[in-house]
């Protein structure tokens, strides 16, 4: 504990004034020459120790009283890194009161004991102000005041997390620290010069640089929360992130001491507490900028968090498929979760997505840690990329994580290519290719309805498919092959060399392949097949061949487990039970590498296994859908079988529009896009505001282009840190060339998505913030934290930093005071001495004149008293 | 006036005691002993002999050596037995006086009632009381003694009736200052063996003893078949204990005992002892029929003395 006004305590020499007027009080004590020593003596036994008792507490409040004031105007303070621990100076400062006290109330004739107890008393204060002294010293030497000017970066927290509100006035976090910055501001001398930079997931400047211009700053804060400057950083704060982005301000700075300041709520996610090697560069930038002998300071400013939480977050939206075509229903689920620990009322989830109209669930109350689930159905009647925007309408504390946007590809097409073994003629039908492009395109690929078609019958389904069928040995020539969602390996005994490599690069750049490979199929080939990197591109091995008679085995419909299988088996009429394999190749693992089995036949060997080669998917079947092979082509289950293999690998291999913070987007271009035109696509975060109108939050951010022989051109995008929707704008050259986006070729939206943890809110601990003041202070980089804003006032302008305490001490003074009165009230109260009728003793009557005459009216009867007792 | 004072402060200390002014008002009145008293000459008090009276008291059988003078020949008339005839005697008083002259009878207090301009301490009070007493006893014809006392006998004058033993304790109570402790007890004890005749025994203290050990001698004196009378004089002060300021007490008997206190500390307990000593002292003289008055010096002494004198003039049977 320390004193600002040090001075103030030789104040505590007051504490004696209640003794001394106590004993004056005594020593001018009247001298009364007593006769009823009796009584007297006898009613000061009975009460001497009472009294003695009464009057120690007494003037321990009065002493205590002016010490406690004393000891407020001094303006204590408990340093935010006591030397001296308070719990041995107070003591010694109300020991010292109560040996005062003790000394003032005794006997008179108690004069050595007085003394000795005035003595320890004054050694008690003596000892205690030493303490003061030395404490205000060491506090001095730990803080010292930078000489000449300093540069100071005020780093806001803007993540998510911050726009809660906390305290009792329910004030946004955000809201708080912005206010604490303006404090901050008004701690800097006017030299000193001042960045500000808001810290999300990505953290950067409002001011362009530090500036001593106090109206700036202040002018840039007020827009920052009205809202009318860029919108505030989002996402989960990347605090090395941020000290780094606070260095590279400073930077332009000119003074020799730096400081940042960071007003976070210390949330534990993005702090790196157990990443020492994230805070080494931004420590070293901050430290280059400092002469040897000085440190610069980091002062974290720790809101406090709030003390109870309803908070419901939009956690997951999710579709029921990935590839979404166009008329084709998709259900979406909308899993909202109260993250916080009191209950939230129900509320609506609204499901909006450009150009239609907004749907809307109800959903109950939400207890802490549970969910809700809002389910949707949407129908897109046009291709291309759209948002989805789910949002929760509820009463909860953090309104910035209720909404979730996502990016959906609907597609019109999906283009797939059979590669047969030989090329098509007449006597297709025997063979696997054929079986297998009629299953994905059963008719032609854009079919009107028909003319005679009943209002009430179903719309005929049309496959999503268009189907290409090439040879093996033309497949090295075929032009192209990314524009391909999936390839169809049918029954090819072995691919030329040429072809085999193409096709690798094909499946490792993200496309997806389904081999169906017979008793026709070379295991050689394909068991060696691998990518010109290296990768295996087959998932499983193929084995000798095996015929199975004279009962073949059949499908076991419970190991079926691609995503929509499921449904596809429990169906009534999908004859899963009549497919039988007669003749195959059993499936079996590479090394010891569990088998990736997505089905299995009835005698447990694998009939469809599934992995991953470069970014992209490959699903294997051991069978040619040959005649003599198998019935399987046959039966009503073999079309919505490879429907639903092609569609899990389309959706593998499409461009992933929805990635996590941090993650990388890549736009893949045109096959022959200009590099010069690529260069012109930029990235823009959109903001929506409050009418629904999008506008860009922020510059044009450029992007990284790719000119990838084996995939492509492509543009990849890697500032991916804030959450929220992003649109690739395309220049005019390359947007008229732009074939994926026919409907809007402009731009092509993307989302990060949020971070669910940032709504999951755990505090950074002590200890935590000890490991990361470690990690800084082997850099040479200081991290002091303030407790409120008085501490970080003081640490900005070099002054002790320490939560004050006068307020107790004021209190307690007050405490003290009130406590005399009581006390003294309630003493009196127990003597009655006001209230005790003296006794009664001899004539009653007060007055003398009426006592006199009633005397004198019994003087008058002496006459006739006088005769009756001569008569008697 | 002027010229009276002038008078007064021409006559001996002993005779300032004996206040005009009081005697006037005390002159009408007498001093009769309630019960019977052995006086030595005819008097006007109840006498425990029987003797030459005009009042009959009662027959009883004539014994040898009775005066053949006393016999009831009527009696002897009708009965032929000799009966003497008793006529009840009436017998002056002898009273004995007993002044506290200890040290606590020194307070003076603010309250008291003034005399001659200057407030009257306790012993004062009971001086002049005594002086008023003897005078009007004494024109009675009573006999008057005179006992003063701290811890021991201080002085002690037999009863006389003459005039002139007027002067003897008048001198004795103008030369008497108070001194030491109280013990009244023991005192009482020696008078009331000292005083064999029964008599009337008027003690003026302020009786601050052991109220138990009070009570026992006034027995004493009562088993003495002495008639006892007690003024209880107390200063104002000392039954209101009106002090607020925080005082140093000392003690008027004994030389430096002294005690610092808060005056309000200890009111209520003071008087609460007080008090109770006083209802003991008062409830234990009316059980053994001894005459308790309570004088405070707040009134004059002569209006107190003579509202006490009236009052047992009416109280009398």
């Amino acid at each position: 504990m320390g004193f600002y006004n040090i001075l103030m305590l030789i104040g505590l020499a007051g504490v004696a004034i209640p003794v001394i007027l106590h004993l004056l009080n005594r020593r001018r004590a009247r001298v009364i020459d007593w006769g009823a020593m009796q009584f007297l003596l006898g009613s000061a036994a009975a009460r001497n120790r009472r009294i003695l008792i009464e009057e120690i507490i007494l003037m321990i409040l009065r002493c205590g009283l002016v010490a406690l004031v004393v000891l407020a105007m001094a303006r204590p303070f408990l340093s935010a890194r006591p030397v001296i621990p308070w719990m041995l100076v107070l003591p010694l400062v109300f020991v010292a009161v109560i040996c005062l006290a003790i000394a003032g109330s005794i006997r008179s004739r108690q004069r050595r004991a007085r003394w000795v107890l005035l003595l320890v008393a004054g050694g008690l204060l003596g000892i205690a102000g030493a303490a003061s002294a030395a404490e205000y010293v060491l506090q001095k030497r730990f803080w010292p005041a930078p000489d000449g000017g300093k540069d100071v970066a005020i780093v806001l927290d803007g993540s998510t997390s911050m726009h809660m509100p906390a305290g009792d006035n329910g004030r946004l976090n955000f809201d708080r620290a912005v206010a604490e910055a303006r404090h901050v501001i008004d701690a800097c001398n006017p030299a000193d010069t001042i960045a500000l930079v808001i810290a999300g997931g990505r953290a950067h400047g409002i001011l362009p640089a530090p500036t001593s211009d106090r109206d700036a700053v202040r002018k840039a804060l007020d827009a920052l929360r009205d809202g009318s400057a860029r919108a505030p950083a989002a996402g989960t704060l990347d605090a090395p992130g941020a000290l780094a982005a606070a260095a590279r301000q400073l930077r332009a700075g000119h003074h020799p001491a730096k400081k940042v300041v960071l007003i976070t709520d210390a949330q534990h996610l993005g702090w790196s507490v157990g990443a020492p090697e994230a805070w080494v560069e931004p420590a070293r930038a901050l430290r280059q900028q400092v002469a040897r002998d000085a440190r610069p300071q980091v002062i974290c400013r720790t809101l406090p968090p709030p003390k109870h939480l309803a908070n419901a977050t939009v956690e997951q939206v999710r579709f029921s498929r990935t590839v979404i075509g166009v008329g084709r229903p998709v259900d979406v689920t909308v899993t909202v979760r109260n993250v916080g620990d009191v209950a939230v009322p129900g509320g609506q989830v609204v499901l909006e997505a450009a150009g239609r109209s907004a749907q809307r669930d109800a959903v109950g109350e939400i207890q802490p840690t549970n969910s809700r689930v809002a389910t949707f159905t949407l129908t897109f009647d046009a291709p291309g990329r759209h948002v989805v925007s789910a949002r929760f309408l509820g009463d909860d504390a953090i309104a910035a994580d209720n909404s979730a946007r996502r990016v959906v590809e609907v597609i019109d097409t999906i283009d797939a290519l059979v590669v047969g073994a030989t090329r098509p003629s007449r006597h297709e039908r025997d063979r696997a290719a054929f079986y297998l492009a009629r299953a994905l395109a059963p008719g032609p690929a854009r079919a009107a309805p028909p003319a005679d078609k009943r209002p009430d019958a179903p719309d005929r389904v049309r496959s999503p498919f268009a189907v290409t069928s090439v040879a093996a040995r033309d497949l090295a020539e075929h032009p192209d092959l990314q524009r391909y969602r999936v390839i169809v390996l049918a029954d090819v005994p072995a691919l030329p060399e040429a072809a085999a490599g193409r096709l690798g690069d094909y499946v490792a750049a993200g496309g997806g392949l389904l081999i169906a490979a017979g008793t026709d199929a070379d295991p050689a080939f394909y068991n060696h097949w691998s990518t010109p990197d290296g990768m295996r591109v087959a998932p499983a091995k193929l084995a000798d061949e095996r015929r199975v008679c004279p009962e073949p085995p059949g499908l076991a419909p419970e190991t079926l487990t691609l995503p929509g299988m499921t449904r596809l088996v429990a169906h009534g009429d999908s004859e899963v039970d009549a497919v039988s394999v007669e003749a195959y190749r059993p499936l079996t693992t590479f090394g010891n590498a569990p088998l990736e089995a997505y089905g299995s036949l009835t005698n447990d060997d694998a009939i469809l296994a599934g992995g991953r080669c470069g970014r992209g998917a490959v699903l294997m079947l051991p069978v040619g859908f040959d005649v003599a092979e198998t019935n399987w082509q046959r039966t009503y289950f073999f079309v919505p079988f490879v429907h639903e293999c092609a569609h899990h690998l389309a959706e593998t291999s499409g461009a992933n529009w929805n990635v996590r913070p941090g993650n990388t987007v890549t736009l893949p271009l045109p096959a022959g896009t200009k590099t010069a035109d690529a260069r012109g696509i930029t990235v823009v975060r959109i903001r929506r505001d409050p009418d629904g109108a999008e506008t860009s939050a922020g510059p044009p951010m450029p992007v990284e282009v790719a000119q990838d022989a084996r995939h492509g051109p492509a543009v990849r995008f890697a500032r991916t840190s804030e959450p929220g929707l992003y649109r690739f704008r395309l220049p005019e050259p390359l947007a008229a060339a732009w074939e994926h986006a026919p409907a809007a070729r402009t731009s092509v939206p993307f989302v990060v998505t949020r971070d669910p943890r940032e709504s999951h809110l755990a505090w950074l601990l002590p200890a935590d913030m000890a490991k990361v003041a470690g990690y800084l202070d082997a850099s040479g980089v200081r991290l002091d934290r303030a407790g409120d804003v008085e501490q970080l006032e003081a640490m900005v302008a070099g002054r002790i930093p320490g939560g004050p305490l006068w307020a107790y001490f004021a209190l307690g003074a007050l405490a003290a005071l009130i406590g005399e009165i009581a006390l003294t009230r309630w003493i009196a109260a127990q003597r009655r001495s006001h209230t005790v009728e003296p006794v009664a003793f001899g004539a009653t009557d007060d007055d003398a004149r009426s006592y006199r005459a009633r005397a004198k009216a019994m003087v008058s009867l002496p006459d006739a008293s006088h005769q009756h007792t001569g008569h008697a | 006036m002027r010229e009276r004072m002038i008078q007064r402060s021409a006559m001996p200390a002993y005779m300032r005691l004996l206040d005009p002014a009081a005697l006037a008002k005390v002159h009408r009145l007498e001093l009769i002993a309630r019960g019977v008293v052995e006086g030595f000459v005819t008097g006007r008090h109840p006498s425990p002999y029987k003797g030459t009276s005009i009042e009959f008291a009662e027959h009883r059988p004539y014994a040898a050596g009775d005066d053949v003078r006393d016999l009831d020949w009527r009696v002897y008339g009708k009965s032929d037995r000799y009966y003497i005839k008793q006529y009840l005697e009436e017998t002056n008083l002898r009273a004995t006086i007993l002044v506290d002259a200890s040290g606590s009878m020194r307070y003076r207090g603010d309250a008291a009632a003034t005399y001659e301009g200057q407030a009257l301490s306790k012993f004062e009070y009971a001086r002049y009381l005594a002086a008023s007493l003897t005078h009007l006893l004494i024109h009675q014809q009573d006999a008057v003694g005179l006992a003063t006392f701290d811890t021991q006998m201080r002085g002690y004058i037999p009863a006389r009736s003459r005039t002139s033993h007027l002067r003897a304790i008048l001198h004795r109570l103008a030369d008497t200052e108070p001194g030491a402790e109280t013990a009244l007890a023991p005192i009482f004890h020696d008078i009331a063996e000292r005083a064999h005749r029964r008599g009337l025994v008027i003690i003026l203290s302020d009786l601050f003893d052991d109220a138990g050990a009070i009570l026992n001698a006034l027995h004493h004196f009562r088993y003495r078949k002495h008639e006892v009378l007690v003024m209880h004089i107390m200063a104002e002060e000392e039954l209101t204990f009106p002090f607020s300021r925080f005082a140093d007490f000392r003690d008027l008997e004994v030389r430096g005992q002294d005690i610092q206190l808060d005056p309000r500390a200890v009111r209520a307990e003071y008087l609460r002892q007080l008090r109770t000593h006083i209802d003991r002292l008062e409830m234990g003289c009316g059980q053994m029929r001894v005459d308790y008055a309570q004088l405070s010096t707040r009134q004059s002494f002569d209006e107190a003395l003579a509202g006490y004198l009236a009052s047992r003039q009416q109280r009398a049977p």
